[in-house]
């Protein structure tokens, strides 16, 4: 479904992709695992063809990215953007609606049809109550599902969501995740994301790519990639592995000693 | 909720014209709609119709410019003036009136091109690396704006104290010298901008979510973006090019109709359309009727703008909700 050949794009001489080769097969969920600054929303951001990248190929569905038009690009591929700043309060359904975008011409409206969809897929994620509700006064869990709902509304083949439970607190994070793996079986959805905690990923992706420094140190199923060894290489810190084979728990380890909660905390 | 949205945004659009019939009968020369002479007729036709007429249209560029480019620039403190609109036709004007004063059609033609030529400036500035983006489009307008400032400076030096004034006035902006040429030189531009803006109404939506989201929704950004500049460029300088420039309006119209009827261009056009041209057919008919003298407009604008917006500014300071 994705093909990445020989990627490269860097920002300046430190930060970037280089060389990365990947491909996915369709209907996978695909985590992306790696620091801060290390490639994950760079990489990400090529695929939505967000960048230009200065050498290296990106085929979708076998065709070559760079020969999609922004249109048609967009009823492939589906998104949440890491960084989006509040715009004006529209209602959620409203912002919901806009991922018809791509079907719309540039003097056209979305019809009666649209706003049915619309209210159908919150009701599939479970967020209809907020449909009359301004998108910029709900919670963070509500605002990643409002923007997946919106993503789902292109009808795409490939979902892309950059750090999709990153300020989430734990009840919603596996919330999120729950109807994003759920979501794409149902759809028959292509799903790369970026996380932090590879517990979430063990939990719910079929495979993990392993990224750091803009370069992919190692790519395969879950059982294939989580060990200690590939952990340290790409946090550069301990980490304890438990659990069974099949449902991995990771630990990290810290170096220095622990909080010593019986010190007396100076005035 | 939706239905309160469709009445509120109905009335106030269609609120400019009762306001235009009854100030059509105010001013300093007296007339009564029972009792008409020919005179009266006169003045009426010749003088109180024009001048109501396009106080109407400036209400509806300025306001439509500014709620568009608001939207296509994500930001809610862009004015229409700011690619140096404003800046561009007043030095426009000023060069027509430096080297041809006798020419009548020439000043407003003059101020119309160089108001586009300011546009084009600033937008090409603003391409930085192939991006189109806010930041760069609001510097670009300052540094333009600045530009075309120091070369009006140069022209007001050049000027005898007759021809100063003249461009003094003519950047207050009025409409004290309104007849029916203006109007037919005002309305191309004002016709085919706001109905094309208004067919845009969707895409303006999309375009106001932010550059990344509206790419990530198939969206050719930088075209759009420049349409819409183009757009109200084309709105707004139609009309200050034989209006001078008024202050402020674009600015603060959308903010109103947008706390009224909420951030949906599909309602906020229409509206701001016709809250602009209301707010703008009171301050005039208060410029013509308040003292002996006819007051320019920008001046009772900004002045009642002003605090406004300050408000507007501590009420929103946590964002635009």
């Amino acid at each position: 479904m994705i093909t990445i050949n020989n990627l490269h794009f860097m920002y300046n001489d430190h930060s970037g992709i280089k060389n990365v080769n990947l491909k996915i097969e369709p209907n996978e969920v695909v985590s992306l695992l790696g620091p801060n600054g290390s490639g994950k929303t760079t990489l990400l951001k090529s695929i939505y063809g967000l960048l230009n990248p200065k050498k290296g190929r990106i085929y979708l569905d076998c065709k070559l990215i760079s020969t999609i038009k922004s249109s048609e690009l967009a009823k492939i591929v589906g998104g949440v953007p890491q960084d989006h700043q509040n715009s004006f309060p529209y209602k959620v359904l409203d912002l919901v609606v806009m991922g018809r975008t791509p079907y719309l011409s540039i003097f056209s409206s979305p019809l009666q049809e649209d706003y049915q969809k619309g209210r159908k897929i919150l009701s599939e994620l479970g967020i209809s109550g907020l449909a009359e509700r301004p998108y910029t006064q709900i919670s963070g869990g509500e605002r990643q599902l409002t923007f997946i709902a919106r993503a789902l509304m292109q009808e795409p083949k490939i979902l892309l969501l950059d750090e999709p439970v990153a300020h989430l607190d734990i009840k919603n994070k596996v919330k999120v995740l729950t109807i994003v793996r759920d979501i794409a079986r149902e759809k028959n959805l292509t799903v790369l994301m970026s996380l932090h905690d590879p517990n979430d990923a063990i939990k719910f992706s079929h495979k993990i790519v392993l990224i750091k420094d803009g370069t992919i140190i190692d790519y395969g199923s879950v059982e294939k990639i989580i060990d200690e060894k590939n952990l340290k290489k790409i946090y550069d810190i301990e980490f304890d592995i438990l659990g069974t084979d099949t449902e991995k728990v990771i630990m990290y380890k810290i170096s220095t000693a622990p909080l010593d909660r019986n010190e007396t905390i100076p005035a | 909720m939706n239905a309160s949205i469709k009445t509120n945004s109905f009335y106030l659009t269609l609120s400019p014209f009762p306001i235009a019939l009854m100030v059509l009968f105010l001013g300093r020369y007296s007339l009564t709609i029972t009792s008409l002479s020919s005179e009266d007729f006169f003045v009426l036709l010749n003088i109180r119709a024009p001048r109501i007429i396009l106080c109407m249209m400036a209400g509806v560029a300025l306001s439509v410019a500014g709620a568009s480019l608001q939207s296509c620039l994500r930001n809610p403190l862009v004015a229409p003036y700011i690619l140096g609109q404003s800046q561009g036709a007043a030095f426009g004007a000023a060069l027509a009136m430096l080297f041809l004063p006798n020419c009548m059609y020439l000043i407003p033609a003059s101020a119309l091109v160089f108001s586009f030529i300011a546009v084009g400036l600033a937008c090409s500035l603003a391409r930085v690396r192939g991006e189109f983006s806010t930041v760069t489009t609001v510097l670009s307008g300052v540094i333009v704006a600045g530009v075309f400032t120091a070369l009006l400076s140069i022209i007001k030096l050049a000027s005898d104290p007759y021809r100063l004034s003249g461009i003094v006035f003519w950047m207050m902006g009025g409409f004290h010298k309104s007849c029916w040429d203006d109007i037919l030189m005002a309305l191309p531009g004002l016709v085919i901008g706001f109905s094309i803006l208004y067919l845009m109404r969707y895409r303006l939506n999309v375009l106001s979510m932010g550059s990344n989201d509206a790419k990530l929704l198939g969206v050719n950004i930088n075209r759009d973006r420049l349409i819409v500049i183009a757009l109200s460029t084309l709105m707004c300088s139609s009309i200050i090019a034989v209006t001078g420039i008024i202050a402020w309006i674009g600015l603060i119209v959308p903010h109103m109709a947008r706390s009224l009827i909420g951030p949906d261009n599909k309602y906020l056009i229409p509206a701001s359309a016709g809250l602009g041209a209301s707010l703008l057919l009171i301050t005039d008919t208060l410029c013509r009727t308040l003292t002996t003298y006819d007051i320019p407009v920008s001046i009772i604008t900004t002045l009642v703008a002003a605090p406004y917006f300050i408000y507007l500014l501590r009420k929103v300071a946590g964002g635009w909700n």
